[in-house]
């Protein structure tokens, strides 16, 4: 078996990116953003006698008459509407908890989800025991988020046949803030797999199913092998996504594939090694900035 | 009475010859301007600081800093959410600190275990960083701040202090104001400023000096609020208070130090803006 050993050596950063007015102002717990009155405050400051203060270190963004400050690492704050994917980590008594990489655990109600057969009826006290069929403490689940409770646990959904359990695939996790906000978060890649981008930074790759299983309300998971060529399509994507996430692209569709194609040149192990990385991001970026320009 | 002749014994009592050491060897106190350590810092100047952020990759926020000798690695972990165990919980979030000295860290080598003086120095750093952090906008949850002391010379509960908040802003924690912590040793007269190990020990001569003690003091720079104070030691009140307002600027010069370092580590990890 090769093996591959380097040197630690000093990587000069590759500031890649065009726009460096984000040498715009950053702030530090305690430092004073504005004594004007007339500015809502957002996340991430707090009102201190008059002074708006930052309360994050981060960097301040501005929208019209709102103040907030960014954190360079977050959690997932859930707004309603967001299609998330998560870990079911409790079943209790009519809900399931679920780990979506936010604060605290996100809530799954029984009757929030489809049965299976897709019948429309009152939940009886036997959906409550055989909640451990449907979904179990391990499962991937993809789901919308349906209301935000005060404190700021989500409740999520799974009311429509494109939430449900998730089969087998490759789970890819990043950090929320680079997951671009689309209209739709399912997408079916020509180059042979499907991707569902979680808004909470976790990221599903899988392969393209071939016949909808319209009827059987998001529980059915095939268990059949799947082939080379896919899972080499599905490993190559899961490493694209880490060389784009590791320089902070916006990740969408578009820049995954640009990415997935600019990458067909190396080996699926090597794109992580830091200058092939680059190298491919780089190309990525340049496609990325000539489409909209 | 059987008595093993084969083997060769030592003396049944024997004593550690840390015992006899003669302690002139550390001769601390300084003549004029200069501190023990070579450097070329006057009484109340602090120690040239080095700190950096994100030096843990699995920790949700972590610092380290030197300061002299002194060296202090911190991670966070969190919010995480807890189980409710009583109504306290739900409306404000829980913060956790632990503080240990790896067994390597001082002159005498410690226990993996904690003792009582760890104890009191966890509950410290918690007094101390708990003012600073916006606990009611995390219910149900809990912040763990773990503090882990790599070399120890001089009081390490300032420097602690200092790098929990680092910690704590690198997790992206909401905090009303950073925390910094910051050391005076009272002795006779003289005060020291942020003092290494040699100069805490100055009684070796066995005489006994009046008006000798140490204050730690937290200070948040910008809101002017002391949140953690603690002396030890017998002072008079005049000194108290003098050594309580050299602290004081001690955390001021401190300052912009940190947050150079906090807008260095903001700007390099920052994440793309939306446009």
């Amino acid at each position: 078996m090769a093996a591959d050993m380097r040197l630690p050596t000093v990587r000069k950063q590759v500031s890649l990116s065009g726009s460096k007015s984000a040498i715009a102002s950053l702030v530090v717990p305690g430092d004073v953003i504005t004594t004007d009155t007339g500015f809502m405050r957002g996340h991430g400051t707090y009102l201190d006698e008059e002074k708006l203060t930052a309360s994050v270190a981060g960097e301040v963004e501005r929208v019209n008459k709102l103040i907030c400050v960014r954190p360079l690492k977050t959690r997932y704050n859930g707004e309603v509407g967001d299609v998330v994917v998560g870990r079911i980590t409790e079943v209790q008594q009519k809900r399931w908890k679920v780990e979506t990489n936010s604060r605290l655990d996100s809530v799954l109600l029984l009757s929030a989800v489809n049965l299976p057969g897709g019948e429309l009826r009152r939940r009886s006290a036997e959906d409550e025991l055989s909640m451990r069929d449907y979904l179990q403490e391990g499962d991937l689940i993809s789901a919308e988020v349906q209301a935000v409770f005060s404190d700021g646990a989500l409740s999520l959904h799974t009311r429509s046949l494109k939430y449900g359990k998730l089969g087998q695939g490759v789970l890819v996790q990043v950090s929320p803030s680079l997951v671009k906000r689309q209209k739709t978060h399912f997408h079916y890649l020509p180059c042979g797999s499907s991707i569902i981008l979680g808004n909470n930074g976790f990221i599903w790759l899988y392969p393209t199913p071939g016949q909808q299983d319209e009827d059987a309300g998001g529980y059915y998971t095939s268990i059949e092998p799947v082939a080379l060529s896919d899972r080499e399509v599905i490993s190559r994507l899961r490493n694209c996504i880490l060389a784009l996430a590791a320089h902070k692209v916006m990740l969408f569709d578009t820049s995954v594939l640009y990415c997935y194609e600019s990458s067909l040149t190396h080996q699926i192990k090597d794109i992580l090694k830091p200058e092939v990385m680059e190298e491919v991001v780089l190309q990525t970026r340049h496609r990325l900035a000539d489409q909209e320009g | 009475m059987p008595v093993d002749r084969r083997r060769i014994r030592g003396p049944d009592e024997s004593q550690s010859p840390y015992h006899f050491i003669s302690k002139e060897s550390q001769k601390c106190l300084a003549s004029g301007d200069r501190r023990s350590d070579d450097s070329q810092r006057g009484p109340l100047d602090i120690r040239p600081i080095f700190a950096r952020c994100g030096l843990n990759s699995q920790a949700k926020g972590s610092a380290y800093i030197e300061a002299g000798n002194t060296k202090i690695i911190c991670s966070v972990y969190g919010p995480r959410e807890t189980e409710r165990k009583d109504e306290t919980d739900m409306k404000s979030g829980r913060l956790v600190a632990d503080m240990r000295f790896a067994p390597f860290a001082c002159h005498k080598r410690g226990a993996w275990v904690q003792g009582n003086e760890e104890k009191d120095l966890s509950l410290g750093l918690l007094e101390s960083l708990r003012p600073g952090v916006c606990l009611h906008k995390y219910p149900r949850s809990q912040i763990d701040v773990c503090v882990m002391v790599l070399e120890s010379d001089g009081p390490a509960l300032s420097h602690a202090v200092t790098c929990a908040s680092l910690a704590l802003a690198d997790a992206g924690i909401e905090m009303y104001d950073m925390v910094l912590g910051c050391t005076v040793r009272h002795t006779g007269t003289t005060q020291l400023l942020d003092p290494t190990f040699s100069e805490v020990q100055d009684d070796q001569d066995g005489v006994f000096v009046e008006n000798q003690g140490s204050v730690t003091l937290s200070l948040m720079p910008n809101m002017n609020q002391v949140s953690g104070l603690q002396s030890d030691g017998v002072m008079e009140q005049e000194s108290l208070k003098a050594a309580v307002q050299a602290c004081i600027e001690g955390c001021y010069k401190l300052y912009p130090v940190i947050q150079h370092t906090l807008l260095k580590t903001v700007r390099k990890n920052a994440p793309p803006s939306e446009n």
